[in-house]
């Protein structure tokens, strides 16, 4: 049934194109102050999401994906780059041409208390995009949030409660409702279940899922637990340091991993199992700092791989290349 | 340290929201119920709900005019007739602490209110916009941060000339700068909410996130400054009338009697005393009461 | 004769608010052997941080209470140590790290002078001496270039470095037992990893015990002998860790074992614990999962279960294994 599911996406039509995009932080170097050097939070990223699929993103704190997640709804201005929604180009939109489009576009965030504003009934946050869009009649806003309440799993009575008299999980069904209330193509997903418990998380995973089918909705599914990204994405996308390093449906970066910083974060999961040999340590070291990329690839300088080359990977940045039919991998020796 | 789970269990206490339908109760109600519980507060509270409508009744209360002139009584001490006393024309010390009351509170609520208008806009620009907006606006405030603020008042009083509605503007003008900066502060940590950032994915012009989401959640910060900062204008008016700049007779303030009855320190005690008294009391209770209020607002010292 | 390093009896830790009672940990029995790992998992409000700052005896008092309950460490009642008596103990036979090292350390000290504090309180040793054992203790937890990292400020360092830092803190003294309150969940998993591998290298060299609490049930398994998992305030099984999560008893222990997706089974949907944990002030009647077990029955909604020993050699709260050795599949087939 999920390869099903898999197939009917593939053929479907592209929702959103990204060229080359980048996202540059300019920060004040310490040493020489007229010297600017910059974060670079997303470099060169390129790929397509097709309408009703899920593209998971997965990758360690720092490798970009949020910063990803929020330039691609023009959240964030691109630094370089093509972003292209619902076939327009919405690279250069300002503010005010981005209104219209924002009912199209969503996002889910990762913190339920710093999602809701504390001063706010749960009605008046989740009708909140009504009013900025200037939609519909007070008794037609009651009732939509009403219908948004029972579809996220919240009991319509509670509609004038404040924020913190609701659980982690309930909040983050409030702010699920809240992105839903506009009926948006794209919904961005940024880390939406780990700041809950397990048996919470699964519950908001599901709803998701169900959202999905009835509303026919598209998403950016970020987090850092591949778990949770392989469940509920077709096709995953892995960052490290600001680049897509691996690309392709779901079961191929799973299982037959070409990049060795996938493989790597695959091997690191504390799984549950007895037979398997001990979890070992993957990689050494820590991530180099976004300021001070290295000149070639960027996973060099923790790659058990680039001893066979050092100088072909400290010196080249591997591309982005499809290795086998639907499977991308950013690494001078895949496949 | 390590006390996740404690505020765990606290939070989960206040959630069973779909299971047992608890008391309603938003962040105020809260602050509220704690507020009650503080003695001392609500002494202060009472007291200075008492001098408001002390103030807002004077005609009702005052046994004489501010202005009439018992000439058979004048410099009398505390009789039956008047019971604190009255002055150098002849009129009643009391009657004159009771009119004086609402020059001082109208001086302490408009002038902060002034204070208040001018502060939390500007802070708020420079919080929000950040970049050259905060620059221009941060200098804005340490120019008037340096200069000593009564001079300042009294340089505005000069050059507009005395009476009580300058006295409000004087007093509000030189005010601003401390809530200014707290706004400010306070915004720049609102804004990295995600709320925010909700808001402005669903089409939020940036007024309308300043508007519906950090101003209201300033409000309690803003709410603390005022009742910090109303005693301090309250001892401003009395400066500027105590240097005559304020009020002008026969219009009494505290401030102005105590100036006047300096003169007369030895001769009539009671004349500078009470007025002083009914300043210092009201000052006391702001302070507490702001103070109170500080802790009740803050919902880190919730249920402790 | 009795090989536990620590034995926890009975433990029961209050906290008394305005709005009542907070149960956070309620009749809590435990035992750890020398050299072992114990893994307490549970949910947050499960009471599993409670445990143990109730050993550490780090409740904040007033408002929490260490009610009853007796903390043998080696057959000595640490609750019925004086204050005195219970620091020393601290920091040199019982060693805690926590999950958040940044505020662990403090900001304005060195790296190396952190470390030193212990061992010159407690071992006695001068400052060089003490210097000498904080640059061994950095090489020992894999920290580059110790002699240099041992002037550093914490900010200085990465997260996963900083939890390096913290445990070399906690090891320097030998201690008996190291508490480690969720070590990992502020790092990414390839540092997890490195984190993990390290707690577990350590323990063999140094033979000390580990209290591992998390809410990751894949790190417990990777890391410990015996797991306790809590719901509640109380604990639900108790048992060989292998034991309870390749064969759980507990109704919970197996709808948390459900719940989380996994690779291999690629269902569509998750299998979902309805509903929530229950607020500790306001506990349920009965065994305080029935209102979200999928096999309650009517004795589970009035009489509160205890902990008795499974046919499978493990503990138990549930009335499910009341009456005579059945296990949960026969229960489904009757």
């Amino acid at each position: 049934m999920s390869e099903n599911r898999d197939k009917n996406v593939s053929e479907a039509e592209t929702l959103l194109v990204l060229e080359n995009l980048r996202k540059w932080y300019a920060v004040k170097s310490a040493r020489f102050g007229t010297g600017r050097s910059y974060v670079k939070a997303v470099n060169d990223v390129s790929l397509t999401i097709r309408r009703g699929e899920t593209l998971g993103v997965v990758g360690e704190s720092g490798c970009g994906k949020t910063t990803l997640g929020r330039v691609m709804i023009r959240l964030l201005e691109p630094t370089g780059g093509r972003i292209e929604f619902d076939g327009r180009d919405i690279t250069h939109y300002d503010e005010k041409r981005l209104r219209p489009l924002r009912k199209d576009m969503q996002i889910i965030f990762q913190d339920p208390y710093s999602s809701l504003d504390p001063r706010m009934t749960v009605g008046d946050i989740i009708a909140e995009p009504f009013v900025f869009q200037n939609l519909y009649t007070q008794a037609e806003r009651r009732e939509k949030v009403r219908e948004l309440m029972e579809m996220c799993g919240l009991d319509p009575i509670y509609v004038r409660r404040y924020p913190h008299e609701f659980s982690g999980g309930q909040r983050q069904r409030v702010g699920i409702a809240r992105s839903l209330a506009l009926t948006p193509k794209l919904m961005v997903c940024d880390e939406p279940v780990s700041a809950l418990d397990v048996s919470i998380q699964s519950q908001i995973i599901n709803l998701l899922v169900d959202l999905q089918a009835k509303v026919g909705l598209t998403y950016l599914f970020i987090s850092h637990n591949l778990n949770v990204v392989y469940h509920i994405s077709n096709r995953i996308a892995v960052m490290y340091l600001g680049y897509v390093v691996e690309l392709a449906g779901r079961e191929d970066v799973y299982f037959h991993a070409a990049h060795p910083y996938t493989q790597a974060l695959i091997k690191s999961i504390p799984k549950i199992e007895f037979d398997a040999p001990p979890l070992r340590a993957q990689l050494k070291g820590d991530l180099p700092s976004p300021v001070n990329l290295p000149p070639g690839c960027p996973f060099s300088s923790r790659c058990p791989r680039a001893r066979r080359d050092r100088r072909r990977c400290e010196a080249e940045i591997p591309l982005l290349r499809e290795i086998s039919p639907g499977h991308h991998a950013a690494c001078h020796f895949a496949g | 340290m390590g006390n996740t789970e404690i505020e765990n269990a606290k939070i989960e206490k206040r959630l069973p929201a779909s299971e047992n339908p608890v008391k309603f109760t938003s962040f105020y109600h809260d602050a509220v119920r704690r507020l009650r519980r503080d003695k001392i507060a609500t002494v202060c509270f009472v007291f200075i709900v008492f001098m408001a409508l002390t103030a807002l009744f004077a005609p009702l209360i005052a046994p004489y005019d501010q202005s009439y002139q018992d000439i058979e009584a004048v410099m009398s001490r505390p009789t039956p007739k008047h019971w604190l006393g009255t002055d150098e024309f002849g009129r009643d010390i009391l009657s004159r602490i009771v009119y004086g009351a609402r020059v001082s509170l109208a001086v302490g609520i408009v002038a902060e209110a002034i204070a208040i208008t001018i502060g939390v806009v500007l802070g708020a620009l420079a919080g929000f916009y950040g970049g050259k907006t905060d620059a221009v606006i941060s200098r804005v405030i340490e120019m008037f941060a340096a200069f000593p603020q009564i001079l300042f008042a009294i340089v505005i009083m000069f050059v507009f000339g005395t009476g009580v509605i300058n006295v409000f503007f004087a007093i509000g003008f030189v005010g601003w700068t401390s809530v200014a900066r707290v706004i400010r502060a306070q915004v720049i940590q609102l804004k990295e909410n995600e709320y925010v950032e909700a808001a402005r994915a669903s089409g939020g012009s940036n007024l309308a996130i300043v508007a519906r989401h950090l101003i209201p959640n300033c409000l309690s910060t803003i709410i603390v400054i005022a009742t910090m900062e109303i005693p301090a204008d309250i001892m401003y008016e009395a400066s500027l009338s105590f240097l005559g700049l304020g009020v002008q007779p026969p219009q009494s303030s505290w401030g102005e009697m105590i100036s006047v009855a300096r003169r007369h320190l030895r001769s009539n005690p009671g004349y500078s005393i009470y007025p002083g008294i009914a300043l210092v009391l009201t000052v006391l209770a702001f302070n507490l009461l702001g103070d109170a209020l500080r802790d009740a607002l803050d919902p880190k010292l919730k249920n402790l | 004769m009795n090989t536990n390093l620590l034995d926890v009896k009975n433990l029961c830790t209050y906290f008394y608010t305005d709005e009542g009672v907070v149960y956070a940990l309620d009749g809590v029995s435990f035992s750890v052997k020398k050299g072992e790992t114990l893994g307490i998992v549970g949910e947050s409000g499960s009471g599993k941080s409670v445990a143990a700052l109730s050993v550490m005896r780090l409740v904040q008092t007033p408002p929490g209470k260490i009610v009853s309950g007796e903390v043998l460490m080696n057959g000595e009642n640490l609750l019925k140590l004086s204050g005195k008596e219970m620091r020393a103990v601290r920091g040199g036979k019982i060693a805690m790290i926590f999950q958040e090292p940044m505020t662990a350390l403090n900001p304005v000290y060195t790296i190396g002078s952190q470390i030193m504090e212990s061992p010159r309180i407690h071992r006695g040793l001068s400052r060089r001496q003490a210097r000498r054992v904080a640059i061994e203790m950095l090489e020992k937890v894999g920290i580059p270039l110790p002699e240099k990292r041992v002037d550093d400020y914490p900010h200085q360092l990465s997260g996963g470095m900083r939890q390096r830092a913290m445990i070399a803190i906690a090891l320097c003294c030998n201690p008996e037992l190291l508490i480690c309150d969720e070590p990992t969940t502020a790092l990414d998993v390839t540092i997890q990893a490195q984190i993990l591998e390290l707690i577990n290298d350590l323990k063999k060299e140094m033979n000390t015990s580990v209290l591992m609490i998390t809410h990751d049930l894949g790190v417990v398994a990777q890391v410990s002998e015996n797991v306790l998992v809590m719901y509640a305030s109380k604990v639900m099984e108790y048992g060989g860790v292998k034991e309870v999560f390749t064969d759980p008893c507990h109704p919970y222990t197996k709808a948390l074992l459900e719940s989380m997706p996994a690779v291999e089974s690629g269902r569509e949907r998750l299998h979902v614990i309805e509903g929530m944990v229950p607020s500790l002030s306001n506990r349920p009647e009965g065994c305080l999962f029935h209102p979200r077990c999928e096999r309650r029955m009517e004795i589970c909604k009035t009489l509160r279960p205890e902990l008795i020993m499974a046919p499978a050699g493990r503990w138990v709260r549930c009335w499910l294994y009341a009456s005579g050795p059945r296990t949960l599949g026969s229960i489904e087939r009757g």
